[in-house]
């Protein structure tokens, strides 16, 4: 986490001008393979360093492991609060936490705009809301996800229902880390709904704010070669 | 819309084109084979390529082997670079621990020791030894450490010895999304090694068994060709 050091302060330099949060929709561009520490990175900028609210969206796993990450890391979580869409199907028990609300998971397709109901109900499950005025940012955790659970048209829904939420809300930052070679469709969807836009490779140090990409590249996949039948050397040598 | 999976390369030449590019990102793979067939050396090319694209590999030996025991077989090869010990490559000792703790602490152990590194390449050398102190809890044991490893997002190599008239530990292969099996059989007078991917979830692998050779220069290298 030492390199997060580095990373405040372009935090800093990319989503403040003259100490004022840039609100709006980012897309931050990461290999998969980094999300982890991407996501740890960002929830220190935004808990930690600027000591803001926000809202953690968990689709890919439930939300415990990023709550001990952020607990084994130094990293409070009371200005947090978790939306776990996962753990009900992946038969983890809900723990009675106050900062973690569950929501049925994402099979269904309307489970973003719960979140948008359960953060504007009121009376009953007055309880359970979630005062969006209050927040500064949220992130979900892992956007591309959705296709493990949902048809194209209903994933495209749901990317355009949570994008459409976010813009409801005139105060909030909302990255939205992905892989551009994790799933095209998606990060074409978001790229053209994003305001922003951010490349981050932790592990080669680099941090850049990008133009809105034009050209996506397709990453190289080897494909394996047609099984061959040679024979081994008739001695020794291998 | 389905997603492209995230790969993570095996280090060892010749591997990855067997497996699409590499292993999917996460998941926890079998290393399975008897004594002298090569799964350290495997998994440490493993964890040392990862070091070299600046991830960060974390390695339990199980045997009560320190660290330097390890790296004073591997440090025999040329093409580990052994500035990222301690940094990108991170070896830990779970062996005395073994011997007392319960299932649920060594399970938290390594929890924490993953979310603490954060790393994206995880090798537990071997895991088969494990049993011998778990006995019944060893099973369950199994299916939860390899759902964790997963939910913290790393691709794991687990090693198994595998017992005379044993193909791999059935039971590691089964919580497993990939087997690998590495073998050694007499041919033609003279004593062969041998690997083959007999299981890789979401992966058009190769099948057929995959000469290999391990020399000082290049660590474990497996020749093009199927035998």
């Amino acid at each position: 986490m030492n390199e997060t050091i580095d990373i405040a302060k372009k935090f800093m330099e990319f989503f403040y001008t003259a100490n004022s949060p840039q609100k709006g929709k980012v897309l931050v561009v990461s290999k998969y393979a980094e999300r982890t520490r991407v996501n740890i990175c960002l929830l220190k900028f935004f808990l930690h360093e600027m000591k803001q609210k926000g809202i953690f969206i968990t689709i890919d796993r439930p939300h415990q492991y990023t709550a001990s990450l952020l607990t084994i890391h130094g990293i409070s979580q009371e200005n947090l609060v978790y939306i776990d869409a996962v753990s009900r199907i992946s038969g983890e028990t809900e723990a009675n936490v106050s900062n973690v609300r569950f929501i049925n998971g994402p099979y269904e397709m309307n489970f973003l705009d719960d979140i948008t109901a359960i953060s504007f109900a009121g009376g009953a499950v007055k309880t359970k809301s979630i005062d969006l005025d209050e927040m500064n940012f949220i992130l979900i955790d892992d956007i591309a996800a959705l296709t493990k659970y949902q048809e194209a048209d209903g994933v495209k829904k749901m990317i355009h229902s949570y994008i459409d939420s976010i813009e409801r809300l005139n105060n909030i930052t909302a990255p939205i880390v992905l892989d551009a070679n994790q799933n095209r469709a998606i990060y074409e969807i978001i790229m053209n709904r994003c305001d922003r836009f951010l490349f981050i490779n932790l592990s080669k140090s680099i941090f850049k704010e990008m133009n809105r990409p034009t050209h996506l590249k397709r990453k190289k996949v080897l494909m394996p070669k047609e099984t061959s039948f040679a024979k081994p050397a008739a001695t020794g040598g291998y | 819309m389905a997603d492209e999976m995230e790969r993570l390369c095996s280090g060892v030449d010749g591997v990855d084109e067997l497996i699409e590019g590499g292993y999917p990102y996460p998941s926890v793979i079998l290393v399975a084979g008897p004594a002298g067939t090569g799964k350290t050396t495997f998994t440490q090319q493993f964890l040392f390529a990862g070091a070299e694209m600046g991830e960060i590999g974390l390695y339990f030996t199980t045997l009560s082997e320190p660290p330097q025991w390890v790296m004073h077989y591997m440090s025999n090869f040329k093409h580990l670079n052994k500035s990222h010990i301690g940094k990108n490559v991170i070896f830990c000792d779970i062996g005395q621990m073994l011997r007392k703790a319960s299932p649920e602490e060594i399970l938290a152990f390594i929890d924490e020791e993953v979310a603490r590194t954060m790393a994206q390449r995880v090798v537990i050398d071997p895991i088969t030894v494990i049993k011998e102190f778990l006995g019944n809890d060893y099973r369950p044991f199994l299916f939860d450490l390899v759902n964790h490893l997963k939910n913290w997002r790393a691709v794991s190599i687990l090693t198994g010895e595998v017992e005379p008239n044993q193909l791999y530990p059935s039971e590691v292969a089964y919580a497993s999304d990939g087997v690998v099996l590495l073998t050694y059989e007499e041919v033609e007078g003279a004593r062969r090694k041998y690997m083959e991917v007999l299981k890789m979830r979401g992966t058009n692998h190769r099948t057929g068994k995959q000469s290999f050779v391990i020399t000082k220069e290049d660590g474990f290298v497996v020749l093009s060709g199927t035998f």
